[in-house]
């Protein structure tokens, strides 16, 4: 997939571990785990705006577009 | 009414499968013997050895799918059916009735019955049927871990 979610590097930027970060959004960690490790197919709007509530971001700073090899 | 799980609808219907299956490799096994009953006292202007081969050719296939559609309200009975399991066994299906209606559109021509114009049409409908069907449940499984992949 070309959209890349570097959601690690922000959590570790804002010192929040996946458990409270899941708590937080509302998720499962299984569904943050999913998140985390590219394997999602798509992201509503409302999990993007939590997150960027939770680590007060930007969707620019977790989600990037890398082009396919 | 449940539909899938245990003690459902789905699950008496794997049931009544079974049993057909059951009696089906029975009659199979036992099929030289009644077709001689049937040429010798009820319908003598049937031809023996056409008509057997031309029923094993069919039984043999219909029995397939039988089995096909018991494995398949097996995954119904565990409350998952969208596995692409589902979409093989429903292309096996098809295939067989789409052989099981060759076969018949040539048995017709032995058999000279009009029982096998209806044969033909009904396999010739699950041919197609089914093969709609798989490529729905393909979709529907696509569409499925699409939104269980949606965070």
């Amino acid at each position: 997939m070309s959209i890349v979610v570097n959601l690690d590097v922000m959590m570790a930027k804002r010192k929040i571990s996946s458990l409270e970060l899941a708590e937080k959004i509302g998720i499962t960690t299984a569904n943050l785990s999913i998140l985390k490790t590219n394997k999602g197919k798509a992201i509503r709007f409302s999990t993007l705006e939590n997150i960027c509530k939770v680590l007060n971001c930007q969707p620019g700073d977790i989600l990037e577009y890398k082009e396919d090899n | 009414m449940k539909v899938t799980g245990k003690n459902s609808l789905s699950n008496g219907i794997k049931i009544g499968l079974q049993f057909v299956f059951i009696l089906g490799i029975m009659v199979i096994v036992l099929l030289p013997f009644w077709l001689k009953l049937y040429c010798t006292y009820v319908n003598t202007s049937l031809v023996y050895f056409p008509s057997l081969i031309l029923l094993y050719a069919s039984g043999i296939p219909g029995l397939i799918i039988v089995k096909e559609f018991i494995k398949m309200f097996d995954t119904l009975k565990q409350n998952n059916p969208f596995v692409v399991e589902n979409v093989k066994h429903l292309k096996i299906c098809s295939i067989w009735s789409f052989l099981i209606s060759i076969e018949y559109i040539i048995g017709a021509f032995v058999t000279k019955s009009v029982f096998s114009i209806i044969v033909i049409g009904v396999f010739i409908i699950a041919w197609l049927g089914l093969y709609i069907l798989s490529e729905l449940l393909k979709q529907a499984i696509e569409y499925k871990e699409e939104n269980e992949l949606t965070i």
